[in-house]
């Protein structure tokens, strides 16, 4: 089972034995709202003091939209004691982390765990930061540290009224040893200013103004521009390729063989640990592009190229070949298998039994901005811009393709305009820098078109379920069956068999690695998203069989003596009945769910879950959602109202966690009603957003977003309401009359 | 030669004019807030104004714009601050913002024909994609910026 915490050195040692060090500046991607202020001294890794006083924050995480650089402001800001309006962030330099024993502890923005994860140690940056400038100022002036205070960007005297600047501070605090973390005391909840207040997004104005620097918007002196033809079908070589047809052509076109392979991996691997258990390798078939003035004339100069590629072994593949395959895998053992009690007997002895197969389609995670990076290399040095989900992999992968030292590489993190996994593999930096060792010297920009952003990107797995369930002659669910087969290396099964739902006989199977012709890749609520709707369809299947409001069959289900007594880690079970139950209570609540109040076309769907991809895994929250739904006499399918109720521990940004909650609603709904992508032939059969359609305005259904209170560290939100968002909506369009939806996208009529 | 006037500066470029004026603006002008989503016209990511109208810049080719008045997100104010910034600020509207000059220009153009929109035109005028989701907050933005739109003039 891959787990995604890491065997995580302890953070607190590390900073104990990191020296604080001035060092002078070098321009990373973020958000600048602090105009030009002249640059001073750096802080811990995490911090730099400028010299009008105003601070600037690294951030170890992607901004991808998830406000990543306003919460973990947020977080060192508060114990900082800096105000809001003096800080502007800066992205990590993944060198210095790399160089540093992964002093910023959790780099890759995956899994929904960067406030999680980054939580006490951005806290404990802060707090260490504020003590050394305390003792500093002690020593500058000869005060008693007992007697100073920090606030607002000065250490004052509490008596005597005088104060000093933190930039004055600043060159003399770093000599100061940092104090170790259980020497700090952070502050409590009652005593947060910024933690737990909707303060304005950090890039809320460069937003609306045209002003946010992703990665496509490098400009470089001298820098070219590169468009890219992949092999279409994946794994596929290129034969013989004639570049004749660019002679005649503007721009001065150049054609640059890239060859496919082994870029890294798209997650981190503890030390120790088999990657390809942990993680899946990213690989890319070969490709030609053309590097030329600009890039309109590279992308057109693509159409003068003749290319034979050869394609391998999965043109003989589709879509359909390999739900076949699954298909024919269902109907043999499985590899895994957990089981409970007697299934066969409990079918014997059932008042009724229902069977049902369920299927997921190949999606393509889709960000907005088209996958790009920028390189300029030499032979002694390497700097490659690019907005990255996993930037100390593409350090790394830069490094090994160059032959260069990681002190000679420099990876510089841009906002990314969107990245929902697709940016976890970083195989177009991989491709970028191929063409930039061809042009030393000349900074090469390479431009995705969505035509390949599209066909050459890393999917969510095709997946197919059966279930198998009895009612007893009460109409419980007597016994439960799950079957699933998928296409990926990565594990993530885990959906189908991490149900909190207990069932006095059960069984979970499943197996993976069917061939596939696509490459697997994390796709925003990753296994959950393909498993839960189905899981809790066939619930809903099971509860209507009964006669039963499905309301009612969750509750009784979440009870904590449904939990068996001889359940691994038994405690964690019963503590997760609980959390799920309560908030499956609100929900219902804050609903007003009434199961015989509902009207002749219309129909509501609820489910709840967490995404405990294991017994104990820390950072997911607990989540429930209720759809309402009409469907028109003509069969037309409007979503009338999302609900979503949450408790996802301490809130650092109330109005961030309701701005990914709403956007995540959005995006389970492109993926319920719209997204499938189809392989013939080896090759992906949509090309743009016309045939792989993303939800619009029109479509969006008000949204009610209800935060419980909560505490301990903050649990995840970035994917936590898509899960449940088409769970609740597919069990909507069955209440309401609608076909029983087994397969994705949903179709009505 | 084409000329423009841009931003409400007249300017002359030597290019190709079969080249979509998109990349005219982001790599010959330099004004990189107009943004590549799909490069056929579906997502708006690359709207700007021509004589007032939306325009997917992306599927314009630049010889269209000889003589006319193009409006992108840098031009739409001075400081950041037209009344339809404003809104998208007030609602905190963008995730990771790629999609928002395009849907700003878009509903700077809706509002400009239409100062008081209901949900039924916003439908129908706002097509732009925004892959984070952000469409309740984008409602909401414009039917606030509706709202002050008495004491906004025209561009």
């Amino acid at each position: 089972m891959s787990k995604l915490t890491l065997n995580r050195r302890s953070f607190l040692g590390s900073l104990a034995t990191a020296s604080a060090v001035a060092t002078f500046p070098i321009t990373l991607g973020g958000f600048r709202t602090v105009q030009s202020a002249e640059r001073h001294t750096d802080i811990l890794y995490w911090v730099t003091i400028n010299s009008d006083n105003s601070v600037t924050f690294k951030i170890p995480q992607t901004e991808i939209g998830q406000a990543v650089t306003t919460t973990i402001s947020q977080l060192l800001a508060e114990e900082l004691e800096v105000s809001w309006s003096s800080v502007s962030t800066e992205f990590y330099d993944p060198t210095t982390n790399l160089d540093n024993n992964n002093v910023y502890v959790w780099t890759a923005t995956l899994a929904s765990m960067g406030a999680h994860s980054l939580f006490d140690p951005a806290r404990v940056a802060g707090a260490q930061i504020r003590v050394m400038l305390i003792k500093a100022a002690a020593v500058h002036s000869g005060w008693n540290a007992s007697d100073l205070v920090a606030s607002d960007n000065f250490i004052h005297h509490k008596t005597k009224g005088k104060k000093l600047s933190y930039a004055e501070l600043a060159p003399l605090a770093v000599h100061i040893t940092p104090p170790s973390a259980d020497q700090l005391q952070l502050k409590s909840a009652n005593e947060w200013s910024l933690i737990g207040n909707p303060v304005d997004r950090i890039d809320l104005k460069p937003a609306t103004s045209g002003d946010v620097e992703y990665g496509i918007d490098i400009d470089l002196p001298g820098m070219r521009h590169a468009a890219i033809r992949q092999c279409p079908v994946f794994g596929g070589t290129l034969r013989k390729l004639d570049v004749s047809g660019l002679a005649s052509l503007s721009g001065a076109p150049t054609a640059v063989r890239i060859k496919g392979g082994h870029v890294g991996y798209n997650s981190p691997v503890p030390e120790g640990e088999d990657p390809d258990l942990w993680a899946t390798p990213v690989t890319t078939s070969d490709a030609v592009a053309v590097v030329a003035d600009t890039w309109w004339q590279a992308k057109q100069a693509l159409n003068a190229l003749h290319i034979e590629w050869d394609e391998g072994e999965n043109k003989f593949r589709s879509s359909e070949s390999l739900k076949k395959a699954l298909s024919e895998k269902l109907d043999n053992t499985l590899s895994f298998s957990v089981s409970r009690g007697d299934v066969p007997t409990a079918m014997k002895d059932a008042a009724q039994t229902l069977r049902a197969e369920y299927t997921y389609p190949y999606m393509d995670p889709a960000p907005l901005e088209p996958l790009n990076c920028t390189a300029l290399i030499n032979k002694s040095r390497a700097t490659v811009w690019s907005g990255s989900q996993y930037a100390d992999e593409a350090l790394r992968t830069i490094a090994k393709l160059t032959g260069l030292d990681r002190k000679q590489v420099s990876f510089r993190l841009m906002a990314a305009g969107g990245g929902f996994g697709r940016r976890a593999e970083n195989d177009y930096i991989y491709q970028a820098v191929q063409i930039a060792m061809q042009f030393p010297d000349t900074p090469i920009k390479l431009l995705w078109s969505r035509e390949e952003s599209i066909q050459k990107s890393f999917y969510a797995p095709l997946t197919v379920a059966r279930y198998k369930g009895a009612l007893d002659s009460d109409g419980n669910i007597s016994a439960w069956v799950c079957r699933a087969v998928s296409c990926q290396a990565g594990d993530q099964t885990y959906g189908s068999t991490e149900f909190p739902f207990h069932f006095p006989n059960s069984k979970i199977e499943y197996d993976r690695n069917t061939t596939s012709p696509l490459p697997f890749g994390w796709m925003r609520g990753v296994g959950y998203t393909q498993h839960l709707w189905m899981n809790f369809s066939f619930l809903d299947e099971l509860a209507r069989l009964a006669g039963k409001d499905p309301a009612d069959v969750y509750r009784d289900l979440l009870h904590e003596s449904k939990v068996p007594s001889d359940t691994k880690y038994h405690e964690i079970a019963i503590v997760r009945a609980k959390t799920l139950r309560r908030v499956l209570e609100k929900a219902l609540e804050l609903a007003d769910w009434d199961a015989t109040k509902v009207r002749k076309g219309s129909g509501r769907g609820i489910a709840v879950s967490d995404s405990e991809y294991y017994a104990g895994y820390g950072s997911s929250s607990a989540k429930a959602a209720v759809v309402d739904v009409t469907i028109g006499s003509d069969k037309s399918l409007t979503i009338d109202k999302v609900s979503i109720t949450i408790d996802c521990g301490t809130v650092i940004n109330p109005d961030v966690v309701k701005a990914q909650l709403e956007g995540g609603v959005a995006y389970a709904l492109t993926n319920a009603l719209y997204s499938e992508i189809t392989v013939k032939g080896g090759r992906v059969q949509q090309s743009n957003f016309h045939d792989y359609k993303i939800l619009k305005i029109h479509e969006m259904p008000p949204v009610e977003i209800n935060i419980l209170p909560g505490t301990g560290k903050p649990l995840s939100v970035g994917e936590d309401s898509l899960p449940i968002t088409i769970a609740a909506l597919v069990n909507a369009i069955a209440d309401a009359g609608g076909p029983r939806i087994r397969s994705l996208p949903i179709k009505i009529s | 030669m084409i000329k423009m006037r841009l931003n409400k500066k007249d300017i002359s470029i030597y290019v190709d004019g079969q080249t979509p004026l998109l990349w005219v603006i982001r790599d010959t002008l330099k004004l990189k807030g107009t943004k590549f989503g799909c490069g056929a016209g579906l997502c708006g990511a690359c709207t700007v104004h021509i004589d007032g109208m939306p325009i997917r810049s992306c599927s314009f080719p630049v010889s269209g714009v000889n003589g006319r008045d193009v409006t992108t997100i840098e031009g739409l104010s001075q400081n950041n601050d037209h009344p339809v910034q404003q809104a998208w600020q007030k609602h905190s509207v963008s995730q990771c913002g790629y999609c928002q000059s395009g849907m700003i220009m878009s509903a700077v153009a809706l509002l400009n024909k239409n100062p008081k929109p209901s949900d039924a035109d916003i439908n129908r005028e706002m097509s732009n994609i925004c892959r984070c989701g952000t469409y309740v907050r984008i409602r909401d933005a414009i039917k606030t910026a509706a709202e002050d739109s008495s004491q906004w003039v025209q561009l």
